[in-house]
């Protein structure tokens, strides 16, 4: 058979142009379609709900939105200017609380990410594999771990005791302990990304500043600190954001002696039976989560990460 | 004979390809040349069906192929960057398109690896990430011939190798095309390559071509300045005065201000510049050429076995090159700063249109 | 010069960066070795020097109908989860990393974006809106909960294998005379291979591991990380620590092998 036949009852065989609803049935539209249904009807639809409740007056949605009300923002954010009722207390603890795990985890993260990058070659897997389980754990079995090593006859009581020390302050149930936890829990969330920048940095241009005759403080302030920057900010927002909405923590090593904004949606919710209220002020952790995905996944190169092999 | 008419690319307002007509018989060796961006990707595209022209069509042997998917084409397209399935080994790669196309396997993959030169002893089942950069090159050479297509396509496969590396796939792909008698279509940047494989040329610049010919034709005459630049080092000079004579033009430059009698032929627009080849130019002390200006040397640079005297006229940017033999040059006895005549005969002039 | 003796360079120093990094990985691991420590001690008051080893924790675990009852729910999100969101990831991620199509970077930004979601707040939305649109609570709302939040890890996952194969490969593929059917299955799914296995592995991992959303979807059916949540807040008993070290054993298993299989493939394909 010659190519021209071949070609022929090629033509042929694939017949008249596909068009319309056949087009739809190929790749790549039937591949968005199971991700998009499922976000539509599951992600989209329930962010949605959240902001419609947030208008509502009771623990049901009113169709017609010339009865919805703003009661519920007179409240919390009246509360949080005059610092009436709890509201202003509670931003104030939850931003506190969130500022400072995310300046802790930086601090600890920032060395690290640079060792484990740049410093160490021989059990790098040990290391990564020792930093990457955390992260695939229940966050309140880890929570619990702590609460089993801080508490009273606990791990830690029984370490130092080795020491000779009975006597010295209760870790459980303090404000700091709360801080221990989301920097425990939010730790891998700001080393990795920092991780990730500085494998991108090559080690030519390390050589090269230092054959320049750059100083080690030089070295951080003029190299390492900028080019890592794209880290930074996306650990950091990271970090910001998902310590806001931390919960068990603030439950179980807290021990109800704070409450942040997690925990007052969670009350509201649950014990309040209030959902317009805890709706309104899930719509503030909502804004600020929309606004630093978007900024983390812009500024994220999915291409770059692939071209790195890590 | 592969054909296409008023074929088009567009990319929202930029037009890639611009009612392109080309026309290469089977068998031919034809090069689309041009520098990046120029069009000639996309143009190559649109032959392999990887891109759906704006407008025109394509016409293989006097059947449409403008919207045959490439599965059902018979062209087969070499990627720059050889594209062989990472995971599979060099034979799996080569058998690939036989498979689909139903063709009888047999030795047949043993037979393409002698064909593209490797020994199938040794490499037909290795993995294809194993290979080197000439090796893999060679595969995926072997792998589009598998798929015993009409039309064999290049899109500059030898771009990433070595310069003596590159040299001998270049002879080996022109023993190739003779051997087979398949159409090749091969598209490059590089005019080294062009001139050295090809039957015919294409020269493409901003999405239109601008010359079609056989490599000597376009050598010696190219169309315009834009040609004779890309064709080779050589100096131009903007003529200010052209007049047509028994077929050839008299025409004048200011900068050797002499008026001088060049062939030219017929049916192109007004000649505008006068361009002559670095290697085709000298220096003297004495002006023993046909052509020539004063100028002053600025430079002496030594390549190989001939040297590059760079000249400059005196209150003038415009600067002049002439190529000539290290032993030549050293017997003229001038030295860099010094003034001479850079010079040429008359019959090495060539005139192009604007 | 003094400078390179002191610097980040000097190689002398190279221990300081393993014994910090060392510090940083035993805080991270102090409470799953807590955890695993108290899961097999025997006694009220814990002691290191008079460590009474038992496995009746373990026992008494394995042998409680409600525990074993949360274990089989967990199961039955899990198992469920992990094979659609590999299909749902993996579909979305060749959609965007391997064609061009209207809104593609939008589509990437709303897919992933759930991702970066404080999980209260996507158990919120999905409790309130389960009861709106009368979906309700139990097993199946958890395995849809949990899908919004896995799946587009697993499409972060696999687009980075994907994004990692040459971006001829389909036309290759297609110019070679491959239907639509061949090139997924003798091109693309082989090369993808590696990362929808870790996908899938991770997605278990997470989903197993998953309490906010279940603790908002799952209602009256308590899995196994609820149960543990619902003794650590009300009425802690010693088989605690035994049910989350069985949790961490098994994700443990999952994780490490999930990274050696990466590793392994980074050592002998390049």
């Amino acid at each position: 058979m010659s190519t021209l036949q071949r070609l022929r009852t090629r033509l042929g065989r694939s017949g008249a142009s596909e068009g319309g609803v056949v087009e739809l049935l190929a790749p790549p539209w039937i591949l968005l379609v199971p991700m998009s249904l499922l976000l539509l009807v599951m992600f989209v639809g329930p962010m949605v709900a959240i902001v419609v409740f947030s208008f509502q007056t009771g623990n049901s949605i009113v169709a017609t939105p010339l009865e919805w009300s703003i009661a519920t923002y007179e409240e919390v954010v009246g509360g949080v200017i005059s610092g009436e009722g709890v509201y202003g207390d509670v931003l104030v603890n939850t931003v506190a609380v969130s500022a400072t795990t995310t300046a802790l985890t930086l601090i600890v993260s920032y060395p690290a990410a640079y060792a484990l990058a740049r410093r160490i070659k021989r059990y790098k897997l040990v290391f990564l594999m020792l930093l990457i389980i955390p992260l695939f754990t229940s966050v309140n079995i880890r929570v619990f771990g702590w609460a089993l090593f801080l508490v009273q006859n606990g791990v830690l009581d029984s370490i130092v005791g080795l020491f000779g020390i009975e006597e010295y302050a209760s870790l459980m149930y303090q404000r700091s302990t709360i801080i221990l936890g989301t920097t425990y829990v939010y730790l891998p969330f700001m080393l990795f990304p920092i991780y990730l920048s500085m494998l991108s940095i090559e080690d030519a241009t390390i050589e090269a500043a230092e054959d320049l005759g750059a100083s080690s403080y030089t070295l951080f302030r003029r190299i390492l600190l900028p080019l890592s920057k794209p880290g930074i900010v996306i650990g950091s927002l990271f970090v910001f954001v998902l310590s806001l909405g931390a919960n068990v923590e603030a439950e179980i090593l807290g021990g109800g002696s704070i409450f942040t904004i997690a925990s007052n949606i969670q009350y509201s919710f649950g014990y309040s039976q209030n959902w317009p209220l805890g709706s309104t002020q899930a719509v503030g952790l909502l804004l600020i989560t929309v606004v630093s995905g978007i900024v983390i996944l812009r500024t994220i190169d999915l291409r770059e990460i692939a071209e790195r092999g890590d | 004979m592969l054909q296409s008419t008023n074929l088009r690319a567009e990319y929202g307002a930029l037009v890639a390809v611009n009612d392109v007509d080309i026309r290469i018989e089977t068998g031919e060796f034809a090069t689309i040349v041009g520098p990046s961006g120029c069009g000639k990707t996309t143009l190559l595209r649109m032959l392999a069906g990887h891109q759906a022209p704006t407008d025109g069509r394509i016409e293989l042997d006097g059947v449409d192929i403008t919207d045959a998917e490439p599965q059902n084409r018979p062209t087969s397209l070499v990627f720059q960057s050889w594209a062989l399935f990472p995971h599979m080994t060099v034979r799996e790669n080569i058998e690939f398109p036989m498979r689909n196309s139903g063709l009888e396997v047999g030795d047949r993959v043993e037979e393409l690896l002698r064909q593209v030169r490797l020994d199938p002893e040794i490499h037909a089942d290795k993995q294809a990430t194993e290979l080197s950069g000439g090796q893999k090159q060679r595969v995926a050479l072997a792998r589009s011939l598998a798929y015993e297509p009409d039309i064999l396509l290049l899109d500059e496969p030898l771009a990433s190798l070595d310069y003596v590396l590159r040299k001998r796939l270049q002879r080996e792909l022109a023993d190739l095309n003779e051997e087979l008698g398949m159409t090749f279509i091969y598209v490059t940047h590089s005019l080294e390559s062009a001139l050295l494989m090809s039957d015919k040329l294409f020269v493409l610049e901003n999405g239109n071509i601008i010359q079609t010919g056989s490599p000597e034709d376009i050598y010696r005459a190219p169309n315009t300045k834009f040609i004779a630049e890309f064709m080779g080092d050589a100096n131009t000079f903007e003529l200010d005065g052209a007049t047509e004579r028994d077929g050839s033009y008299e025409v004048h430059a200011a900068p050797f201000d002499q008026t001088t009698t060049v062939p030219y032929e017929d049916g192109r627009d007004t000649p505008a510049y006068l361009v002559v080849r670095y290697d085709d130019t000298a220096v003297g002390t004495e002006l023993t050429a046909d052509l020539g200006l004063t100028v002053a040397v600025e430079n002496v640079l030594v390549r190989g076995n001939t040297v590059l005297v760079e000249c400059k006229q005196p209150g003038d940017d415009d600067e002049y090159v002439a190529e000539m033999p290290v032993d030549a040059f050293r017997a003229t006895g001038i030295e860099k700063g010094d003034t001479a005549y850079l010079q040429w005969n008359a019959s090495k002039s060539i005139l192009v249109p604007e | 010069m003094s400078t390179r003796t002191l610097s980040f360079g000097g190689r002398s120093s190279g221990w300081i960066w393993y014994g910090y990094v060392t510090l940083v990985a035993l805080f991270l691991m102090i409470p799953l070795v807590s955890l695993v420590i108290a899961s097999f001690y025997d006694g009220r008051f814990f002691s290191i020097v008079d460590y009474q080893f038992t496995l009746g924790w373990y026992n008494a675990a394995l042998s409680s109908g409600s525990i074993r009852r949360a274990f089989t729910n967990t199961l039955f999100i899990s198992v469920p989860v992990t094979v659609l969101s590999t299909i749902i990831g993996t579909a979305a991620a060749l959609a965007y990393t391997r064609y061009e199509f209207p809104y593609r970077e939008s589509f990437k930004l709303i897919a992933l974006l759930p991702i970066f979601f404080p999980l209260i707040l996507l158990g919120l939305g999905m409790s309130m809106w389960a009861s709106q649109i009368g979906l309700g609570y139990g097993l199946v709302p958890s395995i849809i909960g949990e899908l919004v939040w896995i799946s587009p890890i697993v499409m972060f996952v696999v687009s980075i294998t994907a994004l990692g194969i040459d971006p001829n490969t389909e036309e290759a593929a297609r110019d070679l005379g491959a239907d639509t059917l061949t090139l997924y299955r003798r091109v693309l799914f082989p090369l993808v291979a590696d990362g929808v296995v870790s996908g899938a592995i991770f997605a278990f991992v997470l989903s197993w591991n998953n309490y906010y959303i279940v603790s908002y979807l799952s209602g009256p059916q308590s899995t196994i990380t609820t149960w543990i949540h619902g003794r650590m807040t009300q009425g802690f008993t010693p088989v605690v620590p035994a049910v989350a070290s069985l949790i961490f054993y098994v994700s443990i298993l999952l994780v490490v092998g999930a990274i050696v299989i990466e590793y392994r493939k980074d050592d002998t394909g390049e």
